[in-house]
């Protein structure tokens, strides 16, 4: 197959060959009806033969039932190769997202991504299970019919051959008139339910705002455009079935007038014409099929695009070909590193050079959009610098594998994200095979032990979506609780406590203050007062290490982390 | 997703029949669908019979001449049957697409009915996989299942009939076949649909985990634990696989079922004229008329039960669409019956008690507090104390169990909601942002607000500088995934929102987190700028802004247990004391 989409569904050739092969025995039990009911009927009307045609009545019983246990066969082939393309194809565009990692996740609507890796995978599943085979079939059964038919009277297979033709035919010339403009039907779904799952997420917002009546009215813009692409893309079937429905039922006319005339002529015999009645029909059936099975398809094949797009995304950090063993030291350099986001007119880095040495403590501060969060990304690998490298333990963190690198770092962001299920299993991403005391000294350490021993459920409370269950500094501390347990050489806090009141910032303080002396750590923060001891402290500005050197060297010197230390101890008085 | 399935339904009230009531929305519509279905199908049979009447009278014997007429008439029949047809179909998917529209805009007002009750606890995902994915499986319903079937009642008692005329014998044999078939699909019809249902709540699960993955990304990669959530959701796509192929098997056994028995129909009623050919007591003219007969009286049934095959996810999701559909409203609102308008900023809660439903205890319990208009008064207490719980109420996402909630002297129930939330409007402590530009969101407030009004709020709200450093100024796009806000500029977006709306009264959930130097400062600038003519609720966390406070409220276990100015308070040594003592920064 020449089409693109083939390549999409992965090995399922022989699960469709057993479609194809059971469809063209259900084919063939077809044709065995046809002849028998004529048969039998010829048999009646030559010579009242009752034998001959209860020998035809009991072959059809059997052929009937065959049929039925085929049907069934069918049914479970299509399902085959349906879930054997689902399968291959989710597995294929997950590990593509995950490769793509969260820097293009982040650039996109994650309704959107889910619409492709769910429903749009769900919609094109029917073009193989189905249309697939039944294009096959319908090609070789007609054909076989057709022949059936020739062998009785070549002159009926003859007639009805243009009006089998005509399908593909005008198909083409249809597609040639229409430009071949594929449906944007899957494209105009995905942007509704993506503005849906919008206002979904802020309705309270709205609500709050009444809003709500005017969200409406885009909403229903939408699904007017929605429906009217729906119409468009029903158009193109609507005239496939019409030209089907005409050109099956005008065969077969035209062939009963023509044979009905001649055996009034003398020209054929009457088992010819008992033939055309019972047979002549059977060509167009596979045919009639595929026309039911191209409504179904047709839609979904717009969700080749998205699922094809996303495939053929490229991942802006690769993995190295040969990796380095990571080394068994832990300090952090970065030399001469620049970056810029993409479309930012500025770069966020800009030959940034300083080193961390093992187990020491380094503040980063500075305003806001200075580069501080951009330095934990890079050292993550969510982005590769443009220019300069970035070391660990000497090596560069390009050529370690991503998952080594990875297992170096622990990180606390500025917001969290919880999965939807218990306490306990969010705090296990960190540590698949954590014990329950391992899990409980940590949240102890985070000072959330407490809190979460007070819920009825304890650690089995499930947090909600995005863990909306939990306030933000609940949901820090579990962030926290989680970055303990995974117990990595590099620690990085980016305003790891920024949403926990200050009496328990205290506490988990104290719980980092055991942890400093034994890794390296980065600290972001926005509240000086924590970092006061720190080994070193680098002040950022506008993409560049401004300032370096400790909290009393800083204040002394009297630069810019003068001027917001002392900016800060004005707001606290 | 068990709480959006059929489980929140009254059995007595399941099924597809409670998607009959959109019908008579679109009543021309359906009318047309039914007739143009039911025409297709006589255009149909009227071939068929022709044909067979001609090869009947062309066996026997007929002259050419005889036929004629029957060309012209078999030929008319099939140009009919053709255009009926297409016809049909055009008109069932006008009418299928028409109401799916109105399914899905019903599935937001139900929503938004319910919200924020309903909404929280469930996950967004499969929400929508309700309002997209059901919805769309209603197409089914409306354009193939509907109009079908009540051709398939009436057009085979249409030819059965007209086959008694012919040969009443053979039609009194048939006759048992027509319900036996149509009954195929209810044998097995719980199973169906508790396959569907399980099938549809497998897929809403995995939309909903799709779309956790992609949102947390990042941990998933920090951790270290994208194989392991590759795995579980490739687990998840392989339970519905297994779900699909047990609803396919079953669904393929109805329809094999069906085909014999349509088959054994057929069969039966040829044997019977077999006989009644070969003892005389049918001329075999008719006996080819009668055999399709007998095939067209059970073709209409074919045809629908080939949609059986989707009936169980179709009730299965019509149940999930009718639920929230049929949303109750959480608050009533009684803009018809009054006119109330408020008229003054003071605010008063009169021995307010409210718990969230029975799981948790109540939340609320003889709250009684006022202020006064043009106030600044900051809420304060523990976490879990009812803070947020008093500005939902004020809000009225929930109506109170008990005591009343007056703004401007009007009790908020007596008040159409639309002018409440015009009065009072709320900076909320997670602040949403809807895809689209920033001016949009600020736009909110004010949905005709010139640039120019976008700008002067923007300025008041400390966010005009930020907004304007970016490359895109006012323009550019935010949202879900859209640009990284800090949460204090967020904090300022929504304030600048609340500006434009200019109520006199404004509820702010102060975020908990702590924020750099330059966004405190700024945030601080703005609440003062805010406060002025109007009364202020602040949930408050952090010292500065409680102090700055014309009074404060302290909220412990769902009551005001003390109220007044800082120093008053200090000097009393009760629950606030205990609070503040533990923020070390205001000491």
């Amino acid at each position: 197959m020449k089409n693109p989409l083939w390549a999409l569904a992965g090995p399922i050739r022989p699960q469709i060959t057993a479609s194809v092969i059971v469809g063209l025995l259900v084919t063939a039990a077809y044709i065995a009806q046809g002849l028998l009911l004529a048969t039998a009927l010829s048999y009646v009307l030559a010579a009242h033969d009752m034998t001959g045609a209860a020998y035809c009545i009991a072959g059809l019983a059997f052929v009937l039932l065959a049929r039925g246990a085929l049907l069934w066969l069918s049914e479970v082939c299509a399902q085959r190769t349906a879930q054997a393309t689902k399968e291959t194809m989710r597995e294929r565009l997950l590990a593509k997202l995950l490769e793509l990692g969260p820097a293009f996740a982040n650039a996109r609507q994650s309704s959107g991504l889910q619409q492709t890796i769910v429903n749009g995978v769900e919609a094109i599943e029917t073009y193989f299970s189905r249309y697939m085979p039944s294009l096959i079939v319908s090609v070789i059964g007609t054909v076989i019919v057709l022949a059936c038919l020739a062998i009785l009277d070549p002159l009926s297979a003859l007639v009805l051959t243009p009006f089998v033709c005509a399908l593909p035919i005008f198909s083409k010339l249809w597609r040639k008139w229409r430009g071949s403009k594929s449906s944007k039907l899957f494209a105009v779904r995905t942007a509704f339910g993506t503005y849906l799952f919008d206002s979904l997420q802020g309705l309270v917002t709205l609500k709050a705002f009444s809003a709500t009546v005017l969200r409406r009215v885009e909403l229903v813009k939408k699904a007017i455009e929605l429906r009217l692409e729906a119409m468009r893309t029903l158009s193109v079937s609507l005239m496939r079935s019409g030209i089907t429905g005409l050109m099956s039922m005008g065969g077969v006319a035209v062939l009963l007038s023509l044979n009905s005339w001649r055996l009034a002529d003398h020209q054929i015999a009457p088992i010819v014409l008992f033939a055309t009645l019972f047979l002549a029909r059977e060509v167009f059936r596979p045919l009639d099929r595929l026309e039911r099975e191209f409504h179904a398809a047709h839609a979904g094949i717009s969700a080749a695009g998205p699922i094809t797009e996303l495939l053929a995304s490229e991942a802006i950090i690769r993995e190295p070909a040969a990796p380095e063993r990571p080394s068994k030291r832990s300090d952090v350099t970065f030399e001469n590193v620049t970056f810029a986001y993409d479309g930012a007119d500025r770069a966020a880095l800009d030959r940034v050079n300083f080193t961390i040495a093992e187990k020491k403590r380094v503040a980063l501060v500075g305003p806001s959009g200075a580069g501080k969060t951009t330095v934990a990304s890079l050292l993550l690998r969510f982005f590769d610098p443009s220019q300069g490298t970035i070391r660990i333990g000497g090596i560069d963190i390009r050529d370690m594998s991503l998952e080594d690198l990875r297992a170096q770092i622990a990180l606390v962001a500025q917001d969290t994200f919880l999965f939807h299920g218990t306490i306990a299993e969010n705090l296990r991403i960190a540590k698949p095979d954590a014990t329950d005391g391992e899990i409980k000294e940590a949240a102890a350490a985070a000072q959330i032990d407490e809190f979460i021993a007070g819920l009825p459920l304890g650690y089995a409370t499930e947090v909600g979506e995005r863990g909306t269950q939990l306030s933000g500094g609940q949901r820090q501390r579990i962030a926290i609780a989680r970055a303990l347990l995974k117990n990595a050489p590099i620690l990085i806090l980016d305003e790891a406590t920024s949403s926990v009141d200050p009496a328990s910032e205290q506490a988990i303080q104290a719980a980092f203050d055991n942890l400093f002396n034994q890794r390296t750590t980065i600290v972001i923060a926005h509240r000086l007062s924590t970092i006061r001891n720190a080994d070193a402290i680098l002040v950022f500005n506008q993409g560049s290490v401004v300032e370096h050197g400790t909290h009393d060297d800083l204040v002394s010197k009297g630069g810019l982390y003068a001027k917001l230390t002392s900016a800060q101890q004005g707001m606290a008085a | 997703m068990t709480e959006i399935s059929a489980a929140t339904l009254p059995s007595a009230s399941r099924g597809l029949r409670h998607l009959l009531p959109f019908v008579a929305t679109k009543r021309t519509h359906f009318i047309l669908t039914v007739t143009s279905g039911i025409l297709a199908q006589i255009a149909t049979v009227t071939a068929l019979a022709t044909g067979a009447w001609l090869v009947g009278h062309a066996v026997q014997g007929a002259s050419t001449t005889e036929l004629t007429s029957a060309f012209w008439l078999l030929g008319s029949a099939v140009l009919a049957a053709a255009v009926f047809k297409w016809w049909q179909i055009f008109i069932s998917h006008d009418f299928a697409f028409g109401l799916i529209e109105v399914l899905q805009v019903g599935i937001y007002d139900g929503l938004e009915r319910a919200a924020p009750a309903y909404v929280m606890g469930r996950r967004t995902g499969e929400l929508a996989s309700v309002a997209t994915g059901d919805a769309d499986l209603m197409e089914w319903f409306y354009a193939h299942v509907l109009g079908d079937y009540i051709g398939a009642v009436i057009v085979p008692v249409g030819v059965l009939i007209t086959l008694a005329f012919i040969q009443p014998i053979m039609a009194l044999v048939l006759l048992p076949f027509l319900p036996l078939v149509a009954s195929v699909p209810f044998w097995l019809s719980k199973r169906a649909g508790e396959q569907g249902n399980a099938l549809l709540s497998a897929l809403g699960l995995l939309n909903a985990e799709v779309v956790e993955g992609v949102q947390g990304l990042r941990e998933l990669t920090v951790f270290g634990n994208c194989t392991a959530f590759l795995q579980r959701l490739m687990g998840r796509t392989r339970a519905v696989h297994v779900l699909q192929m047990r609803y396919g098997s079953r669904a393929g056994l109805e329809q094999a079922a069906i085909d014999v028995l349509l088959a054994l129909g057929v069969l039966a009623t040829v044997t019977t004229g077999l006989f009644l050919v070969s003892s005389g007591q049918m001329e075999f003219t008719y006996y080819p008329v009668a055999v399709v007969l007998a095939g067209a009286a059970l073709a209409p049934i074919t045809e629908v039960t080939q949609t059986a095959r989707k009936l169980g996810e179709l009730r299965a999701g019509a149940n999930r669409v009718i639920t929230i559909f049929h949303q109750e409203a959480q608050v009533a609102d009684n803009a018809a019956l009054s006119d109330a308008t408020v008229a003054d900023g003071s605010v008063e809660f009169k021995n307010v008690r409210f718990a969230y439903g029975n799981a948790r205890g109540p939340v609320l319990s003889e709250a009684n507090f006022q202020l006064r208009p043009g106030e600044t008064v900051a809420l304060v207490g523990a976490s879990g104390a009812g803070k947020s719980t008093c500005a939902n109420l004020l809000m009225r996402f929930w109506d109170t169990e008990a005591g009343a909630i007056r703004v401007g002297g009007q009790d908020v129930k007596d008040l159409p909601i639309d002018e409440l939330r015009a009065k009072v409007t709320l900076v909320p402590q997670d602040v949403y942002l809807f895809s689209g530009t920033i001016a949009d969101n600020i736009r909110m407030g004010k949905p005709d607000a010139s640039q120019a009004e976008i700008e002067t709020a923007a300025r008041l709200a400390q966010a005009h500088d930020f907004i304007a450093s970016l490359p895109k100024g006012y323009e550019t796009p935010c949202g879900e995934r859209g640009l990284r806000l800090s949460g204090g500029q967020r904090q300022r977006i929504a304030i600048a929102r609340a500006f434009l709306r200019d109520a006199p009264v404004l509820i702010m959930d102060e975020a908990v987190s702590n924020l750099d130097t330059e966004n405190e400062l700024a945030l601080q600038t703005a609440i003062n700028e805010i406060r002025k003519n109007r009364t202020v609720l602040i949930i408050a966390h952090r010292p500065s802004t409680i102090r700055s406070a014309d009074r404060i409220l302290v909220l412990e276990q769902g009551r005001i247990v003390e109220e007044g100015r800082h120093e008053d308070l200090i000097a009393r040594g009760g629950v606030y004391t205990r609070l503040i003592a533990e923020v070390p920064h205001a000491a």
